[in-house]
C-alpha cells in the first residue's frame, strides 16, 4: 500500500485519532444525556417489579396489574435474555472453548437463534415495506406503450419542484451544500413509479401485460430507459426493505438487551440476597438523582470511548493472531516497499509448491493460491478527494470465496449472493463488487456504472459495472474487488495504444496468497523462496498474521499508545471516577449505614449493598454506552481512523457483552474502597459524632 | 417495698477508656448496675459523663475495656461482632434522638427492616409490622416516606421499628431531644405503655427532667461513675407504697 498514494502517514493517523477522540467525547456526552431517561426507565421497571411483588391487597384491577408485572416482567426478561445472548453467541462459549471454534465462526446455538431472529425481522420487513419481486423479466417489445408510460412517469416525478416565489429575491449561494456534481448518485425511485412497476409486475405475472396490441416499434434506447427505471425501482424496493429490516433488527436487539440480561440479573439477585436488599439498592440509586446521573454519565462516556478504542485494537489484534492449521502465507517482494513482483513469479511459485513433499502440499495448488494487484483510482481526476477515491484489489474472481480473508462472518444468503457475483465477474471482466459503505459514500448503487481513472496505473481508465456489494458490517464494506483479467486486458490495450509496455506491466503482482496445510509446509516453502537467485526481484513469504504485523509496524507507536496508555488510562479514570462518586455517597450515608448496623445488618451485608449499587449502575451504563456506540458508530459509517487501507473501524457485536462487563467491573473495583469504608463504619462512633 | 424482679441487665465493674494521642480518657470507671426486667430507667448526667457510652455498651454497639455485661442469659461483652449483630436484631430495640429512618423507604418498610434479618415469611412480617404500627397509632401513615411525616410521627415510626422484633430491652438515646413538648409527651406515653403493659425494659438517656419524670428509676452519671437519684427514687417508692396500701 505504501507509495500507492492512498495510504496515510503516522502523523495523519495520530492527528485523526486525536480529532476522533474529541468528537467521541462530545458525542458520548450528548448520547449519555439523551439515554438517561432509558436508564431510569430500566431502573423503574425493576422498582415496578418489586412493587408488584408486595401487592397482596387492594382493588382487583390493582392486584391483576401487579400479578401481570410480577410474572410478566421476569418472563419477558428471561425470553429477552435467551434471545439476545443467543443472538450474540454467548451460549456457544463452552462449545467454543471445548472445540476451539474460532471467534469469527458462529456456533450452532447462535446460528439457530440468529436465523430465527433474522427470519422474523425479514417477515416484518416484508410486512412493512414489501419488496417488488426481483426476478420477473419484462419484454418491453411486447408492451411498448407501458414502457413509454413508465419512462415518462419517472421523468415527471423526478422533475425538480418549481422554485419558491421568494427565490428570485434570495437566490441560493453558489456551491453551498449538497454533494459535488456527479457524486450524488441517482435519486430514489419515486413512490408513484414504484406503484406503477408493481402493477406492471402483477400484470406480467397474470399475463395481462402483453394483451395490449403493440403500438408501433420500440427503439433500443426506449427499452434501455424502461429497463433502467424498472430495475432501479425493483432494487430500490429491496434496498428500502433491507433498511427497514436492519433498523428493526437493531432496535429489537437493543431493547432485548435492555430488558433482558441486566433486569434478569437483578430479579435473580433478589432471590439470592433478598428482595428488600435489592429494593434498598434501587431506592438508594433513585434517591440522589444527580449523583446517580453523574455516575451514569461518567461510566457512559468512558466506556463509549473505550469501546471505540478497543474495537480498533481488537480488529488489529485479530489480524495478527497466528493460525496453526490452513495457515495462509503472503508472498511479497523481499527488499522493496511497495512490493511489485513480476507476473511470471506466479508460475515459479506454483512449480515450487508442486515440488513440496505430499504431506506439505495443498490438494489443489490452483485453489490455494490467489494474487492481488492494488489498483487505486478516482472518479474525478480533476478534483481528487478521499470521498471520490476508490481502492481495488484486482484478483481472480473464483478465488474470492475460496481465499479472501474476512468473509467468515457472512451469512449463507450473503455468501450465495457473493458466489453469484463472482460467477458474473468471471463472465464480465468489468464487473466489480464494492463494499456497501463505500458505495454509500460514493453515492453509487448496485447496477450503476462508473469510470475510474487510475492513480497508480497511469493513463488507464476503467469502466466498471457494479454488480454486488459486500454487506455492511463485514470487513470488506469499505473495500472493492475487481477482476484481475480486466487489469491485464487494460495493460495489453495500453501497449496496443502506445506501442510499448505500461511501466507497471511487469510489476503488477503486489501480493500472492498461498494456503498451506501445516506450519512445516510453510517453513519449507519459505526457505525455498528465500534462496538467492531463485527469483528476481527476490521475494519472501510471511505468515498472514506476521505480514499484517509488518504492515502495521509504522503504526506501532500509535497502536502501543492506544493499547498501553489510552485504554488502561480510560479504565483507571473510570475506576477513579466511580470510586469518587460512590465514596461521596458512602460519606453522605454514614449515619444510615450505622443505623443498618445497629438494626443487626452484618458488615458484609452493608458491603453488598454498596457493591450492588456500583455493579448495577456500572453494568447498565456500560451496556447503554456500548449499545449506543454500536448503533451510532456503525450507523454513521464507523470510526474513520486511517490505518493503512483499513480506513474505518466498526464496533464488533462482542462489544455488547464486554462493554457492560467493563462498566460493571470498573465500577465494582472503584467501589471497593468506599465499600470497605462502609464495612468498617462503627455505629457507636458515628452516633457519638452526631450527638 | 415489693421485692425487685430479676435483673435483665447486669453490668459488672465496667471500664471504658479511649486513647487520644498519648492521653487515656477514662469514660466509665468500675461501673456496676442492675436493671430489672420491666423497668423504665432514665440515665441523666452532664455532657461527657458517659451516658451514651454506657448505653452503647449495654446495647452491644461498643466493647468495654474491662468488666462484664449480661443481658438476660447472654454475656454481651464476650460476643464477637457478628454475634452481637445477630443478638441485637432479636433482643434490642433502638430509639434515636434524630429518628434515623431510611429516607428511601416508607414507614412500613422502615419498620420491617429488622425483620428482614429474621427467618420469617412475608405474611408473618406483615402481621408484626402492622401490630407495631398499631401500637404507635400510625397504620394510616404506613405508606408514607419519612419526609412526609412530622417529627413526632417519625419518632413513633422509630419506636415501632424498635419494638417490631419484640425485644426484651429497648434503649433510647435522647428520644425526645428533637421534639416539641406535645410530641415528646406522646412518645414518652408510648414508652411508658411499652414498659407497663408489655413489660419491656427501657433504658433511656436524657437531659430532660420532664422525660426523666416518666421513668421508674433515675440514675445520674458523673465522670463515669453512677450516682443514684435518691430523691426521685424515694418519691417513686412512696407512690408505689401508697398505691399498695
Amino acid at each position: 500500500m505504501s507509495g500507492m498514494g492512498l495510504e496515510t502517514s503516522l502523523v495523519e493517523t495520530g492527528a485523526a485519532l486525536l480529532g476522533i477522540l474529541l468528537r467521541l467525547v462530545v458525542i458520548a456526552i450528548i448520547a449519555g444525556v439523551l439515554t438517561l431517561p432509558l436508564f431510569y426507565g430500566v431502573l423503574a421497571l425493576k422498582v415496578a417489579w418489586f412493587w408488584a411483588c408486595d401487592v397482596t391487597s387492594g382493588r382487583a384491577v390493582r392486584r391483576a396489574a401487579a400479578a401481570a408485572l410480577k410474572y410478566g416482567l421476569p418472563a419477558l426478561s428471561l425470553v429477552a435474555t435467551i434471545l439476545s445472548l443467543g443472538y450474540f453467541g454467548a451460549f456457544d462459549y463452552p462449545n467454543r472453548l471445548a472445540t476451539g471454534l474460532p471467534r469469527n465462526k458462529m456456533g450452532p446455538t447462535q446460528q439457530a437463534v440468529k436465523e430465527r431472529v433474522d427470519k422474523a425481522m425479514r417477515w416484518y420487513g416484508e410486512f412493512k415495506n414489501p419488496a417488488l419481486p426481483q426476478d420477473v423479466p419484462i419484454v418491453w417489445a411486447r408492451c411498448p406503450e407501458t414502457a413509454r408510460e413508465l419512462v415518462k412517469l419517472n421523468a415527471e416525478e423526478l422533475k425538480p419542484p418549481p422554485p419558491p416565489p421568494f427565490e428570485k429575491m434570495f437566490p441560493p449561494s453558489e456551491g453551498g451544500g449538497g454533494p459535488p456534481p456527479g457524486m450524488a448518485g441517482p435519486p430514489e425511485t419515486p413512490d408513484a413509479v414504484t406503484a406503477r412497476v408493481k402493477e406492471i409486475i402483477r400484470k406480467a405475472q397474470d399475463g395481462s401485460l402483453y394483451s395490449e396490441s403493440p403500438a408501433g416499434e420500440i427503439t433500443k434506447e426506449e427499452i434501455r430507459a424502461a429497463d433502467d427505471v424498472y430495475d432501479r425501482a425493483v432494487k430500490d424496493s429491496k434496498a428500502t426493505q433491507d433498511k427497514t429490516v436492519a433498523r428493526a433488527r437493531g432496535i429489537s436487539l437493543f431493547f432485548l438487551m435492555l430488558v433482558g440480561p441486566i433486569p434478569l440479573a437483578v430479579f435473580t439477585s433478589s432471590l439470592v440476597f433478598g428482595r428488600r436488599g435489592v429494593v434498598l439498592v434501587l431506592r438508594s440509586l433513585i434517591r440522589s438523582l444527580l449523583r446517580t446521573s453523574l455516575t451514569y454519565l461518567a461510566v457512559f462516556v468512558l466506556v463509549f470511548i473505550l469501546c471505540a478504542v478497543w474495537s480498533v485494537l481488537d480488529f488489529l489484534s485479530a489480524l495478527t493472531v497466528q493460525k496453526d492449521q490452513n495457515l495462509k502465507g503472503i508472498v511479497t517482494e523481499k527488499y522493496q516497499i511497495p512490493s511489485q513482483m513480476k507476473p511470471s513469479h506466479l508460475q515459479g511459485i506454483k512449480d515450487m509448491i508442486a515440488e513440496l513433499p505430499p504431506d506439505q502440499r495443498p490438494d489443489n495448488i490452483d485453489d490455494n493460491i490467489m494474487t492481488w494487484a492494488f489498483v487505486g483510482g478516482t472518479l474525478d481526476p480533476n478534483k481528487r478527494t478521499f470521498q471520490n477515491s476508490l481502492f481495488f484489489f484486482a484478483t481472480e474472481p473464483e478465488k474470492v470465496l475460496k481465499m479472501m480473508p474476512g468473509l467468515e462472518d457472512l451469512t449463507g444468503e450473503e455468501l450465495e449472493q457473493l458466489r453469484k457475483a463472482t460467477a458474473e465477474m468471471e463472465r464480465e471482466p468489468r464487473a466489480v463488487v464494492i463494499g456497501a459503505e463505500r458505495l454509500r459514500q460514493l453515492g453509487k448503487r448496485v447496477g450503476d456504472r462508473m469510470k475510474l481513472t487510475s492513480i497508480n496505473y497511469k493513463d488507464i481508465e476503467f469502466d466498471f459495472i457494479i454488480i454486488a456489494a459486500f454487506p455492511s458490517g463485514s470487513r470488506w464494506e469499505q473495500s472493492a474487488v475487481m477482476n484481475r483479467k480486466y487489469l491485464d486486458n487494460e495493460l495489453d490495450a495500453y501497449k496496443g495504444r502506445n506501442g510499448k509496455e505500461h511501466p507497471l506491466a511487469d510489476k503488477c503482482m503486489n501480493l500472492i496468497w498461498i494456503r498451506l496445510p501445516n506450519p512445516k509446509a510453510f517453513d519449507t516453502l519459505s526457505e525455498k523462496m528465500s534462496d538467492p537467485g531463485k527469483f528476481s526481484p527476490a521475494i519472501k513469504m510471511e505468515i498472514e498474521s506476521s505480514a499484517y504485523a509488518n504492515f502495521l509496524s509504522p503504526y506501532k507507536t500509535l497502536v502501543s499508545f492506544m493499547r498501553y496508555a489510552l485504554a488502561p488510562g480510560l479504565l483507571i479514570i473510570t475506576t477513579l471516577v466511580t470510586s469518587l462518586v460512590i465514596g461521596i455517597g458512602v460519606r453522605e450515608r454514614r449515619t444510615e449505614i450505622a443505623v443498618l448496623k445497629v438494626l443487626g445488618f452484618r458488615p458484609w451485608m452493608v458491603l453488598g449493598l454498596i457493591l450492588g449499587e456500583a455493579l448495577l449502575v456500572g453494568t447498565l451504563s456500560g451496556f447503554m454506552a456500548t449499545a449506543t456506540a454500536y448503533s451510532l458508530v456503525n450507523a454513521l459509517g464507523g470510526i474513520p481512523l486511517p490505518i493503512g487501507f483499513f480506513g474505518k473501524f466498526f464496533i464488533p457485536e462482542d462489544a455488547l457483552w464486554w462493554g457492560p462487563a467493563i462498566g460493571g467491573v470498573t465500577s465494582l473495583i472503584g467501589s471497593v474502597l468506599p465499600s470497605v469504608s462502609a464495612y468498617r463504619i462503627k455505629a457507636s462512633q458515628v452516633f457519638s459524632r452526631v450527638t | 417495698m415489693a421485692s425487685s424482679p430479676r435483673p435483665l441487665v447486669r453490668v459488672r465493674e465496667l471500664y471504658r477508656s479511649f486513647v487520644r494521642g498519648t492521653e487515656e480518657i477514662r469514660v466509665l470507671q468500675k461501673l456496676t448496675l442492675d436493671v430489672p426486667e420491666g423497668e423504665f430507667l432514665a440515665l441523666m448526667g452532664p455532657s461527657g459523663s458517659g451516658k451514651t457510652t454506657l448505653l452503647n455498651l449495654i446495647a452491644g454497639l461498643d466493647t468495654p475495656t474491662g468488666g462484664d455485661i449480661y443481658v438476660g442469659d447472654e454475656h454481651v461483652s464476650a460476643m464477637s461482632e457478628s454475634e452481637l449483630a445477630r443478638w441485637r436484631t432479636r433482643s434490642v430495640g433502638f430509639i434515636f434522638q434524630f429518628y434515623y429512618l431510611l429516607p428511601v423507604l416508607t414507614a412500613y418498610e422502615n419498620v420491617e427492616l429488622p425483620l428482614l434479618l429474621l427467618p420469617m415469611t412475608k405474611e408473618q412480617r406483615r402481621k408484626q409490622v402492622l401490630t407495631a404500627l398499631d401500637l404507635v397509632n400510625l397504620r394510616d401513615r404506613m405508606n408514607h416516606r419519612p419526609a412526609m411525616l412530622s417529627g413526632g410521627q417519625q419518632q413513633r415510626v422509630g419506636i415501632a421499628r424498635a419494638i417490631v422484633t419484640d425485644p426484651a430491652l429497648i434503649v433510647a438515646d435522647e428520644p425526645t431531644g428533637d421534639l416539641d413538648t406535645k410530641s415528646a409527651a406522646e412518645v414518652l406515653s408510648i414508652m411508658q405503655i411499652l414498659c407497663t403493659q408489655l413489660n419491656k425494659t427501657i433504658i433511656m438517656v436524657t437531659h430532660d427532667p420532664h422525660a426523666a419524670e416518666r421513668a421508674t428509676r433515675v440514675l445520674h452519671l458523673e465522670k463515669g461513675r453512677l450516682v443514684e437519684d435518691d430523691s426521685r427514687t424515694a418519691e417513686l417508692a412512696k407512690r408505689e407504697q401508697a398505691a399498695v396500701s
